[in-house]
């Protein structure tokens, strides 16, 4: 028992309050949660309160005390029963009596009030104990169930692999999830059990389908589609659970190479099971985990679509003389031979460095002609040239956010600003014979509105259209598509299995490899 | 039984009171039979526990009391739904007739529409808030002095000079017409103030006070002379 010296008057003086200024039933419970202690010294306090006021006289101010009266009850057939109750003053002797072996008795609430109904207590901290329920200061704490952005946690481990040129695009693609799961996480506060149920149930079935080896062509449109939704639904999650797995594919293309992103799903796998243990316990989490895992599923499938592309890119970049683009058919294009020789220079480089994502650039590079063209004429003022492919891709469904990754790979050792493009500007100087000279150079010029949104409005034309050529590709065998990519001179490339596909279309007439 | 007759009318397009009604209606049968246990104007074997706002309740199941209840509060619909409700008073009548309490319910109502909750959409806090207010009726025996034996209780309404006029036409209101109050039921003598709760939500502003009367055991000790 505390001793009376002790105890803090103020606490004294807030039960006084309590009780005889506002006329509260106040719980130990109650008093424990509203100033922050110990149960057991709540316990105390309203027994020394009450002593208090009844020792002052005047039959104590009138208070009315219940008692919570633990204990085991020797039944007739011999059984023991554990008895709890809740009994007013002047039953607690007549209840004792009746109990056989008395585990605890200690105040449980001080009133005023008569308190007719006992079932009153029960109201009395109804809206604070279930505020302390789901309360996020509970000292039950999961590190991994953490309320912070999947994007954020995947961008940490992703910066931790890849050059800084990338960080532009993949705060960017991570921005674009993060609001989008921001809004649903504030839905889902208010959540009622139903939809967190929901929630739990598609995060499981996240899970169990990113453990999955799927084809890559599927898995590029799964992820595509699921990227372009505007709100990540429950509903909508739930349909996607079971393409989750098959968006492996698209992200292998353009995210780190396969040696990186191993380390990287490893990472991912550790949180992701953590965060999935406290699904149910922690509903305002589990979007977390949901987005956690889906960041996971497309950095796994990334090894399985890399394997497409060494081949298709060494034939590109044979074909391409003149070309510069790598990686995106906006960067297909060069019109100057200084770009294109740079562009010869980082590629090889990039190559030597990084086989698996120059594979990326070249899937993305092999478009079909038609939206090469149409890339051509809406690109003209932009070049990007991509020496290396980007190390990390992180939720890159959209081409726009590829083609946004595969931008700043071009110079690493540059740094990519949102919303700056590499375009052929016409630089005029002065060169060493003194004469004046205009020459087409590469600069980052910021783009204007009107060409962010073309872009982006072109993107997801061309991804619709590539998803339908890959998905037309996926049931043809894998090296066939290989096989089928030829060199095409001055044929812009998209990337993409439809572009190979296209290509062996026109192609295999000639030649076949 | 003292009322006042109330007009059935349909509302004005403009003020939509239905869920501001729909909610009132409920607060006000709950509160009632609360009142009536609290009070112990009825013996608690007369009353059930229910759940009501999450909180445990108690309920007349008296029939005969139970239909009187729900009959008033029911046909405060027409009238709570076009706003024109200002006060609800439950009076608690003496042995002899003459009121010795007034519980008070002072409703201001808002004209809220379900989607105008915007950030309260479960209604979560309008609930919290109800449950208060019914905790607080609960407990008000220790504000109140106790009651003489063998009380009896009336509704009463306030409404403005208009309503009654229009409400005694209204075909539905004839079964459970609501009359005028006498003078001698509506005063409290030598009245005080105590009040309650205030409640704010969305959808209505209610004052819980009473106006308890001095001398509520002297007309006890005045007729035994």
């Amino acid at each position: 028992m505390v001793c009376v010296d002790e105890m803090d008057t103020a606490y004294l003086d807030n039960l006084d309050e309590y009780v005889n200024d506002e006329g509260r039933i106040v719980t130990y419970k109650w008093l424990s949660l509203t100033l922050g202690v110990h149960s057991n010294v709540a316990k105390q306090m309203l027994h020394h309160f009450v002593t208090q006021q009844r020792g002052d006289g005047d039959g104590g101010g009138g208070l009315t005390l219940t008692y919570l009266l633990t204990g085991v009850v020797e039944e007739s057939d011999g059984g023991l029963r554990k008895v709890v109750k809740v009994v007013r003053e002047a039953e607690v002797e007549a209840a004792r009596a009746a109990i056989n072996t008395v585990s605890s008795l200690h105040v449980y609430s001080v009133q005023k009030s008569a308190l007719p109904d006992i079932g009153l207590l029960y109201g009395a901290d109804y809206d604070v104990s279930k505020q302390h329920l789901t309360s996020t200061s509970s000292g039950i704490r999961c590190s991994e169930a953490q309320v912070s952005p999947s994007t954020s946690r995947l961008q940490h481990l992703v910066k931790e692999e890849v050059p800084t040129p990338l960080h532009k695009s993949v705060s960017k693609t991570n921005e674009k999830k993060e609001d989008k799961k921001h809004d649903a996480k504030l839905d889902s506060i208010t959540t009622t059990t139903t939809s967190t149920t929901t929630v739990t149930s598609t995060t499981t079935g996240t899970i169990s389908a990113a453990a999955k080896p799927t084809s890559q062509i599927a898995s590029m449109f799964a992820r595509q589609t699921k990227k372009l939704e505007s709100c990540p639904s429950t509903a909508v999650k739930e349909e996607k659970a079971p393409t989750k797995a098959k968006s492996v594919g698209i992200s292998a293309f353009f995210t780190k190479g396969p040696a990186q992103r191993k380390p990287d799903t490893s990472k991912l796998g550790s949180p992701t099971s953590g965060s999935k243990s406290d699904n149910t316990p922690c509903p305002n989490e589990s979007k977390e985990s949901l987005s956690t895992e889906n960041a996971q599923p497309n950095l796994k499938g990334k090894e399985d679509s890399l394997v497409f592309g060494v081949e298709q890119e060494e034939d590109k970049e044979e074909v391409k003389g003149g070309g510069a683009g790598v990686g995106n058919t906006k960067t297909a294009k060069s019109k100057t031979s200084s770009s294109s020789s740079a562009s010869k220079k980082r590629k090889s480089k990039g190559k030597n460095d990084e086989p698996k994502t120059k594979r990326t650039r070249i899937i993305q590079l092999s478009d079909s002609e038609s939206d090469e063209e149409e890339e051509r004429d809406e690109e003209d003022e932009r070049l990007l040239l991509l020496p290396s492919p980007p190390p990390v891709r992180v939720n890159s469904d959209s081409e726009e956010e590829r083609e946004k990754n595969l931008q700043p790979s071009k110079c690493p050792e540059e740094e990519v600003k949102l919303g700056m493009r590499k375009k052929i500007v016409d630089e005029t100087f002065t060169n060493e014979a003194g004469y004046l000279v205009t020459k087409k150079v590469v600069k980052f010029v910021p783009l204007t509105d009107e060409e962010i949104k073309q872009e982006e409005e072109e993107r997801k034309k061309k991804e619709q259209e590539r998803r339908m050529k890959e998905e037309e590709e996926k049931k043809k065998s894998s090296p066939t598509v290989k096989s089928e990519t030829s060199p095409s001179s001055g044929q812009r490339k998209k990337g993409g299995k439809e572009d190979n596909k296209k290509q062996a279309k026109i192609m295999s007439f000639f030649t076949k490899k | 039984m003292t009322v006042y007759s109330a007009v059935a009318c349909s509302p004005s397009p403009a003020m939509d009171f239905s869920m501001s009604s729909d909610i009132v209606l409920e607060l006000l049968e709950v509160a009632i039979n609360l009142i009536l246990y609290t009070r112990e104007i009825y013996p608690q074997a007369v009353f059930q526990r229910r759940k009501k706002y999450n909180i445990p309740v108690q309920m007349c199941i008296h029939p005969g009391l139970q239909s009187y209840i729900s009959e008033c509060v029911g046909s405060l619909r027409p009238v709570l739904e076009k706003g024109e409700v200002q006060k609800v008073v439950l009076v608690v009548l003496s042995a002899q007739g003459t009121p010795v309490e007034k519980f008070i319910f002072e409703i201001v109502q808002h004209p809220t529409r379900p989607h105008d909750i915007k950030q309260d959409p479960h209604l979560t806090r309008m609930e919290e808030a109800l449950r208060a207010f019914c905790l607080k009726l609960s407990i008000s025996d220790s504000l109140l002095q106790p009651l003489p034996p063998d009380c009896s209780f009336v509704m009463q309404i306030q409404v403005p000079g208009h309503v009654p006029a229009a409400l005694s036409s209204a075909p539905q209101h004839q079964e459970f017409p609501w009359v005028e109050a006498e003078k001698e039921q509506v005063e409290v003598s030598s009245p005080h103030l105590v009040p309650l709760k205030t409640l704010r939500t969305e959808v209505c502003k209610m004052q819980l006070y009473v106006e308890e009367s001095a001398s509520k055991t002297a007309p006890a000790t005045s007729t035994s002379h």
